[in-house]
């Protein structure tokens, strides 16, 4: 619970017979992260050779078939999971079923489009005849215009607009007559000497020049019947091609979703393999598995390969131990907090994983600044409602927002806060109007505890990580803990008027400064390393300096942070009172809508306000002593077995 | 704005602030520069958080990318990779943004497969070009190298954003046979869209994302109006239609006065008056000059921007588009350092071109 799941590295090393059956069963297992390769020279990338080849075929076999079934409007969602990957003859077979569909749909196509675009020609021109049709002057007439140079043609709609802009040289004139799909028909008309400027414009804006149909003449009305008797004739057609291809689809939906899912299934998998390393006949297949599942694997492998492939286990090495994917294991109530970890990152391999301790800490603060045992439990149902919707996103959340209202509740007996009255419950423990600063002294304490558990956390992953320098010399090690605690002992002896021991005190200090400024030398005289600073003393100086003063200044201020964990329980207990005193002013129905609006008021907006106040003290104060969040997310290659749709797997 | 809203923009600054921590600190951009060649430069970077990057580039078969190239290609696709690790904890107006923001690697990428199609490039190499975005994008960008034409890459992404603003202007590329007109109408297409989406904000959100958007939309305007007019000698009627008539500073009639002539320093100057540092760079200069120099500027202000973010309250958008742009300076400069090192330049003739001065 306190660190991420032992992971194991695995190389398994295979022959070429054997890889297929190996990678299909590993992807049905779904437990090895892969692990992109290291060592380019001794294992190249099988990428290049035959798989690669395939997983391209397998991809192009797969976007034909998508056209084809896009084409026929069948949805491939549903398609069936294939029992196996045959890769060779069947991508052939598929190749040439695919040929012969898209043959018997090619001249289909070509006829559906034909008319479509037909369609969409006579509808234009209908609406130019439209336009035109009051005028008493036929269609040739308005072609052989000598002072005025007039075009019609269609443009994308988002262009009108910028045309008026674009053509501020010239007089001229634009008039929209239809708009269709993205498209605007219009009238451009120019002085016949600006032709070439209005030209130049239209084209630039994608103008699309618009001839009247052969053998239209005469007056425009009559051209409106003509295209009309036309139009209809197009349309009837189009209807028998949709009949056609409802044909179709019966005849060859099952096979094309049959076809899509096997081609699908297979270049996921060629895709992978051809990712693998790769040495002559042999095959390197290198990951992580967690250490829980390592024997299923290592079983799987035998039984699949009949022992002839081989297992190669290691524990995550110094160097690859940032690499190692991290699979946090919580108790199933905990999970809901590992969602506040992983905002902020995940915990490398040799860290701690804080979620246990966020987890209380975080229901604890919120519960001390949003004290009330009403507004407590009102939380609380809200995040069983949300939990009883069963969606995304809140609703994972719920169980934090129930243990945050559960602690806000028990908060309240100790504060004896119900609803913002401080008059019907006794306090279990102090009134935080009353005693405020016992509240706050009490907040800064448990500050410096929270810290203390930091300051505690890096230590062990220092240790754990065999990290001595950060471990004893860093300013949240030993030495910066010694420093926290001389300075915090000055400080409470100051409030408390004792005199400090000043030689004494000055000269305890001294040593853990000392530690912290020269922790890049000590380091290196502890690993023997030469220089023992980088980049000369002088910059080392600098540079350490202003890092122990930022040390310095960041103790006090994550200390002092905590103290908003009091004024927010003071703020809440008076954000509920003022709601009754302004109740008071009012009577009969009005009091109780003030009431209510209020107390919907405190608890949504405050218990939000609180919640972001909870957060900030867990993300800045608290993993700032420990925690770096640079750990990989362990995201394992996985197929889709009996039962789960066919979802890409990753790699 | 939802119940959880801020509690998520408290979840995002988290990220941020950690992943803040992960920007190269000052020794290492030293170390960078005083690399001797570009082996060592990735041996040194492998030290730091483009580990990931180098390695994955490291395992790569090489399709005949300079090495150079294949680096430069890594290191974007850490930057596009990281300019997504807030998003799962944003909602709303602010996540469709930086949603919308991203696409920018994909256009990079889809102008790149446009290049190769149209220059016959293979296909292996054109891959070995793209920037890696891995599930985040739908696109499929390996095939796309494969196609025949460039109407039909068009055709394959027709059901996407960029296929629906590419399509009306393929009749156009048939007739002229111009890249530039589908490259002009994917970036209008894309800056419009983020403009839109900027203009759906509200309160700090939105002054944020005028503040860092708003400059990088404007100056791209500017510097394309100018171009065109200066370099290509486009017609002012052209001009205006291939540039934005509306940005946050920047209007039609900006681009107008560029169209019919003004010079870089007057525009500029008119356009942010006071409110940009530096524009005495741009005195005495000749036009084409000023506007390399402008580029400078604008990189130079929205670099020191990003930095004011780190400080003091920041539960808002701007930390994100912050953080946006001191990751995109710290990989300009990484590519500038690199291309630099691998051509032999000193660290001295290297530092004039980096955005961020470090030390």
């Amino acid at each position: 619970m306190f660190t991420p799941a032992s992971m194991r590295h695995v190389n398994i090393f295979l022959l070429e017979h054997d890889v297929l059956d190996v990678t299909v069963a590993l992807g049905r297992l779904g437990v090895l992260h892969l692990a992109e390769l290291e060592d380019g020279d001794e294992w190249g990338h099988a990428e290049g050779d035959r798989w690669s080849e395939r997983a391209d075929q397998y991809a192009e076999l797969e976007r034909e078939l998508s056209k084809v079934l896009d084409t026929l409007e069948i949805s491939y969602r549903e398609a069936p999971l294939p029992q196996q990957v045959e890769p060779g003859g069947e991508a052939e077979r598929t190749e040439n079923e695919i040929d012969e569909m898209k043959r018997s749909l090619q001249d289909w196509e070509e006829r559906r489009e034909a008319t479509e675009q037909e369609i969409e020609k006579l509808q234009l021109l209908q609406q130019e005849a439209k336009t035109i049709s009051p005028l008493d002057v036929s269609v040739e007439d308005l072609q052989e215009l000598e002072h005025l140079h007039l075009v019609v043609g269609s443009l994308p709609r988002d262009n009108l607009e910028r045309l008026q802009m674009v053509l501020f040289r010239i007089p001229f004139v634009i008039i929209p007559i239809h708009e269709h799909d993205d498209r605007v028909l219009v009238f451009a008309a120019s002085a016949e000497e600006d032709a070439a400027i209005l030209d130049r414009a239209l084209s630039s804006a994608l103008f699309d020049h618009l001839d009247l149909p052969e053998g239209v003449t005469g007056p425009p009305q009559d051209a409106r019947e003509e295209l009309q008797d036309r139009l209809k004739e197009a349309k009837g057609r189009l209807e028998a091609l949709g009949e056609e291809r409802e044909q179709m689809v019966k005849e060859h939906q099952d096979r094309l979703l049959e076809l899509w899912s096997q081609t699908h299934y297979n270049a996921s998998v060629m895709e992978i393999i051809s990712g693998f390393g790769r040495h002559e006949e042999t095959y390197l297949i290198s990951g992580w598995v967690p250490e829980k599942d390592l024997d299923r694997l290592v079983e799987m492998v035998d039984e699949t390969a009949e022992k002839k492939a081989d297992v190669e286990v290691l524990e995550a090495e110094a160097g690859q131990r940032q690499r190692t994917p991290i699979l946090l294991q919580n108790p199933s109530f905990l999970k809901p907090f590992e969602r506040i970890i992983s905002i902020f990152g995940l915990p490398a391999y040799d860290q701690i994983d804080p979620t246990l301790i966020v987890g209380v800490t975080f229901v604890i603060m919120f519960g001390m600044m949003f004290g009330d045992v009403g507004h407590g439990l009102v939380l609380a149902l809200i995040g069983i409602w949300l939990l009883r919707r069963q969606q995304d996103g809140a609703s994972s959340l719920a169980p934090v927002i129930i243990a945050a209202g559960g602690t806000g509740a028990v908060f309240g007996l100790l504060f004896g806060s119900l609803f913002g009255r401080e008059d019907i419950l006794p306090h279990l423990w102090i009134s935080p109007i009353e005693e405020i600063m016992t509240l706050l002294l009490v907040s800064v304490g448990g500050g410096v505890f929270l810290l203390n558990v930091g300051f505690l956390l890096h230590l062990t992953s220092s240790w754990r990580s065999r990290d001595w320098g950060g471990l004893l010399f860093s300013e949240n090690g030993l030495a910066g803990i010694a420093l926290y605690w001389i300075l915090l002992g000055g400080g409470v002896m100051m409030v408390q008027g004792t005199s400090i021991p000043t030689l004494p005190w000055i000269l305890a200090l001294m040593v853990p400064l000392g530690l912290i400024l020269f922790r890049e030398p000590l380091e290196h005289v502890i690993s023997g390393e030469r220089p023992r600073v980088e980049r000369g003393w002088v910059t080392y100086f600098v540079r350490s300096f202003f890092e122990l003063f930022e040390a310095l200044i960041g103790y006090f201020t994550n200390s002092v942070s905590f103290v908003r964990l009091g004024a927010f329980a003071v703020a809440h207990a008076a954000l509920g009172q003022v709601v009754f005193i302004m109740a008071d002013l009012a009577s009969g129905v009005g009091r109780w809508l003030i009431i209510l609006v209020g107390t919907a008021i405190i608890i949504g907006f405050e218990g939000m306000v609180v919640g972001i106040q909870a957060l900030r003290l867990e993300y800045y104060e608290f993993f700032d002593k420990f925690f770096e969040g640079a750990g990989r997310p362990y995201d394992p290659f996985r197929l889709p077995v009996e039962g789960e749709t066919l979802a890409p797997q990753k790699a | 704005m939802g119940i959880l809203d801020p509690a998520r923009y408290a979840a995002v600054y988290a990220r941020i602030h950690s992943r803040l921590g992960r920007l190269l600190p000052d020794e290492v951009w030293e170390d960078l520069l005083a690399v001797s060649d570009l082996p060592e430069f990735m041996n040194r970077l492998e030290g730091t958080a483009y580990q990931d990057a180098v390695r994955s580039m490291r395992g790569e078969r090489n399709d005949g990318a300079r090495e150079i190239e294949m680096l430069e290609r890594a290191i974007r696709g850490h930057l596009a990779r990281a300019s997504r690790s807030p998003l799962p904890l944003m909602l709303g107006g602010p996540r469709d943004l930086l949603e919308w923001r991203w696409r920018r690697f994909e256009i990079d990428n889809l102008k790149t497969v446009l290049r190769a199609v149209e220059w016959d490039v293979d296909p292996q190499r054109a891959r070995a070009t793209l920037i890696p975005l891995g599930e985040a994008s739908e696109v499929p960008w390996r095939s796309l190298v494969e196609a025949e034409s460039v109407p039909a890459v068009v055709e394959s992404i027709a059901d996407t954003f960029y296929g629906e603003i590419l399509s009306p202007a393929l009749a156009r590329y048939r007739r002229e046979g111009l890249l530039f007109i589908l490259e002009v109408r994917l970036d209008l297409g894309y800056f419009r869209r983020l403009l839109e989406l900027i203009g759906g904000l509200h309160g700090r959100d939105r002054k944020e994302a005028e503040r860092f958007l708003g400059i990088m939309i404007d100056s791209q305007n500017l510097l394309w109006a100018f171009r065109y007019r200066i370099f290509y000698h486009l017609s002012p009627e052209e001009i205006l239609t291939y540039s934005l008539h509306r940005g946050v500073r920047v209007d039609a009639m900006t681009i107008r006065s560029i169209a019919e002539g003004a010079r870089v320093r007057d525009v500029i100057r008119e356009v942010w008056n006071g409110d940009l540092p530096g524009l005495q760079r741009l005195d005495g200069i000749s036009d084409a000059d000023a506007l390399l120099e402008a580029e400078g500027i604008f990189n130079d202000y929205l670099f020191q921007e990003a930095q004011q973010t780190r400080k003091g309250y920041a539960m808002h958008l701007g930390i994100v588009l912050g953080y946006e742009v001191l990751l995109e300076t710290e990989v300009h400069d990484l590519i500038t350092i690199a291309e630099g090192r691998s051509a032999n330049w000193s660290p001295r003739e290297i530092r004039p071109y980096l955005i961020a001065k470090r030390g």
